[in-house]
């Protein structure tokens, strides 16, 4: 067992990552070992990322072989939202600490640069004594400090950073205006490539964690809210206000997102689909509330939600529609509407509508999609002319034991469900063909009859396989015979 | 002993108990129809008996009389500008149904057996359907039907198969299918779509007699479906009778479909064409509950009505020969000359 991180005091101990456990406790013999877990580690991070979207849209996670280690935020053009680049670094490190997280922060031009400065610079200290301004770098005076800085700070895998050492290399200094060719053939690519992206010569974008919404609007509350009614309203004004500026695009929404930032810092997200496009204030409101009556529950406010934000995951382009006078006289809430209500509460799978399939195998034929999948691929198969087929249709075909004439009669008798029928009159049979590309060679041919029985139960009856060509009563294998629906 | 004769007492108080439950249907059925009969009396309607021969007499002796004939339909002209009513075209089904049936309540129909089922469901879809076109033809409104199915209606009948609406000439494209994954759900969105007028007509399935569509629970789907003026249909599957606040209830069976009929004009003895659906009027305004058998053409859309002594011999396909089968019509079935046997069909190369 090694050690795979350490905390400041294990730190001030001198003991170092990648030691034996028994070397550790022989330095100090009073250490509190606990067993690493990357992925719980990593559900924090996410969470901590969650959390810190109230900064920016664009977080990355730092986690390099899944191994978590910070968050990258994108704060380009946010920064004034919170007062300025010192009051943000400010803001997010004491809201850190308040949740009893200690956290480095920094903020630099490039990924590569704050994440060494995060490292080098013990930012909780500095800021309470109002320093922030050093856990900050711009174009203008980062040279001084990044020459500095030691070669940790440049994202190096450890191996390296000891080849480096070695050979007496411990500064950025030491290789900055260093011929790159030799160093290139001694340490591989990655030493010259995070040099590069720490100064901006090479890319390096933040990988947002989640797809950045199209439109997001949020309401930051100075007394948290709890109760369910006082959500629906900020969920309103907030809709409203998005309106004007799904107008100005042309557009409307079709998938939105709220998010829910509680004080303690988990962040609630709710997701909802409409079946048709729309910007109506009202509608989404009612939407969500169907939503949070089935899943909200007034204690698990806690202390109350902070900010709340409420996204346009997607938008389509939608064509202004003038309300006329006889649409609001009898339609109290049209069929896209009642769709929505109904799967915001029961989920979309609940919601569906019959789609049809170019196959000729009966339950491939058609099959049925959540509605709002449904507007969305708008492309449906033209319906092709269907005769004779039963209203119900057992998924799964059920086995009867018929007694038919042999090859190709229909059944005269048969044995459904623990019943007897006795077949009075029969249609068929209506020959299907195995689907070979889908079933395998060896699927067997169907032959549908519509059979009625003495009392004029109409049903579906097909016989699997063929005599003689796909079934040999030498191998003991006899076409089976399955109930399939039922007519009218 | 004394222990066992206290038993054999008991039991044999149980089984007369049994035995009065047995005949207690009987009394209260011939209670009802004499109180039937003379709600009739007053209200001046005619109090034939009902089985359907008799029921058809009486009705070619009102026929004779003018003076039912312009009565009864008055009865229903006030009827009519207030409520949406379906009619059958069927002098006799729509006298039975006091006009029809009236579109903006809630309808229970029941199919006795699982087997009856899809009877069951296609009658209320072709009942929905016909709504639906009403609708259309009268507010020039494209409104869906909406069809909600408990799950273990799903799975027991089979699900809803769109191409079979389609056969029955319904478009699947404007119905909304809703399956919930309990019957809580199911209630909770009935009871929502009851109340729009922006649905058509309301299906809801269940299977058997739920505990929560008693007395009370349909009580509130009717008032809905009356504010809203729009039918909702209960299908009931494999249920009893059960009082419910539905005016109507039917019970659904499957009738002998009709037979095809052949360029010569002769029915083709060993075929099915027009599926047909008797119907029983379990609870109604009549003395008694009375059958009709219906004929639904799905190209015509239309019903019709047929006595029973039509279809009431099927033909026995087994041994008897199809007279006639035209030109250029194949025989199927017990067709003598099967096709020859042929190999598996290789590409070539």
């Amino acid at each position: 067992m090694r050690l795979a991180a350490l905390d400041t005091n294990a730190q001030a101990h001198k003991l170092r990552e990648g030691q034996g456990v028994t070397e550790a406790r022989a330095i100090c013999p009073d250490l509190d070992i606990i067993a690493s877990d990357d992925a719980a580690d990593l559900a924090f991070l996410n969470a901590l990322a969650d959390w810190a979207d109230r900064y920016t849209p664009l977080i990355g996670l730092d986690a390099p072989f899944g191994k978590p280690q910070g968050l990258f935020l994108d704060i380009t053009g946010c920064a004034h939202l919170f007062g300025g680049e010192a009051e943000m670094l400010k803001d997010i490190v004491s809201r850190f600490d308040q949740m009893g997280i200690y956290a480095q922060g920094s903020i630099a031009p490039t990924p590569g640069l704050a994440w060494g400065l995060a490292r080098e610079f013990n930012s909780q200290y500095a800021l309470h004594d109002h320093k922030a301004e050093s856990a900050i770098m711009n174009w203008d005076n980062f040279e001084a400090r990044f020459r500095q800085f030691p070669m940790a700070a440049l994202r190096l895998p450890l191996d390296m950073l000891l080849a480096l050492d070695r050979v007496g290399l411990k500064k950025v200094k030491d290789i900055l205006s260093a011929p790159r060719k030799p160093l290139m053939r001694r340490f591989g690519p990655l030493l010259l490539k995070r040099l590069d992206q720490a100064l901006g010569q090479e890319e390096e974008p933040v990988s947002p964690r989640l797809p950045v919404s199209d439109l997001s609007l949020e309401r930051r509350l100075a007394e948290p809210i709890g109760r369910q009614e006082d959500i629906e309203t900020c969920i309103e004004q907030l809709s409203n206000a998005l309106r004007s500026d799904l107008e100005k695009r042309g557009q409307a929404g079709q998938e939105f997102m709220l998010m829910l930032f509680r004080m303690d810092g988990v962040v609630r997200k709710i997701m909802i689909g409409l079946s048709a496009p729309s910007r109506d204030a009202k509608r989404i409101r009612a939407l969500f509330s169907q939503k949070l009556a089935a899943i909200y529950d007034e204690s698990d406010a806690g202390m109350g939600f902070e900010t709340i934000r409420l996204s346009v995951l997607q938008a389509v382009i939608k064509p202004d529609v003038q309300d006329s006078f006889v649409d609001g006289r009898n339609v109290q809430t049209s069929m896209h509407q009642l769709a929505d209500q109904i799967t915001a509460r029961l989920g979309e799978e609940s919601v569906v509508k019959p789609v049809f399939h170019q196959s000729f195998i009966p339950e491939r034929a058609a099959s049925f999609m959540p509605v709002i999948q449904h507007v969305k691929h708008d492309d449906q198969i033209a319906q092709s002319q269907y005769y004779d087929r039963p209203i119900r249709l057992f998924s799964n075909p059920e086995p009867v034991t018929a007694i038919a004439e042999v090859p190709e009669g229909p059944p005269i008798r048969f044995q459904w469900r623990r019943s007897q029928y006795q077949v009075a009159r029969a249609e068929g049979p209506e020959r299907i063909g195995a689907e070979w590309w889908i079933d395998g060679e060896s699927a067997q041919t169907r032959d549908y009859y519509r059979v009625e029985d003495k009392s004029g139960r109409r049903f579906w009856i097909f016989r699997q396989g063929l005599y003689e060509r796909e079934t040999h009563l030498s191998q003991g294998l006899l076409p089976k015979w399955f109930m399939h629906g039922l007519f009218a | 002993m004394k222990r066992g004769e206290r038993a054999m007492r008991q039991q044999q108080m149980r089984a007369s108990l049994a035995r009065e439950d047995l005949i207690r249907p009987d009394l209260i059925r011939k209670d009802l129809d004499c109180l039937r009969h003379k709600i009739a009396k007053i209200e001046k309607r005619s109090t034939a008996r009902f089985d359907n021969t008799s029921f058809a007499q009486s009705v070619k002796s009102d026929s004779d009389n003018a003076h039912n004939l312009v009565t009864l339909p008055k009865q229903y002209e006030n009827n009519r500008h207030n409520e949406d009513i379906l009619q059958f075209d069927d002098p006799a089904l729509d006298t039975a149904l006091s006009g029809g049936i009236n579109l903006g309540a809630l309808t229970e129909l029941r199919s006795q057996e699982t087997r009856q089922t899809g009877a069951a469901s296609a009658f209320t879809w072709i009942l929905a359907h016909q709504m639906q076109s009403f609708l259309k033809q009268k507010h020039n409104e494209d409104l869906p039907i909406v069809f909600i199915s408990e799950t273990s209606s799903r799975l027991e009948g089979g699900q809803i198969y769109p191409p079979g609406l389609m056969s029955l000439g319904i478009n699947p494209a404007t119905c909304l299918f809703i399956q919930p994954r309990s019957l809580h759900d199911a209630l909770w969105v009935a009871e929502l779509t009851a109340k729009q007028k922006s649905v058509a007509a309301t299906i809801l399935e269940v299977r058997g007699n739920p505990q929560n569509l008693d007395m009370a629970g349909t009580r509130r789907l009717h008032l809905r479906a009356q504010s809203a003026g729009r039918p909702f249909f209960l299908l009931r599957q494999a249920g009893e009778e059960e009082a419910t606040a539905a005016r109507l209830r039917l019970g659904v069976q499957s009738a002998p479909a009709a037979l095809r009929a052949l360029p010569s004009q002769r029915a083709f003895s060993n075929s099915l064409s027009n599926p047909a659906f008797q119907i029983t009027l379990e609870k109604s305004k009549n003395p008694a509950p009375q059958s009709f058998i219906l004929e639904w053409n799905h190209d015509s859309h239309s019903f019709t009505t047929r006595s029973k002594d039509i279809s009431s011999n099927p033909v026995d396909f087994h041994q008897e020969q199809p007279p006639d089968i035209g030109g250029g019509i194949s025989l199927s079935g017990n067709g003598s000359d099967q096709a020859s046997e042929m190999g598996r069909v290789v590409a070539f190369g």
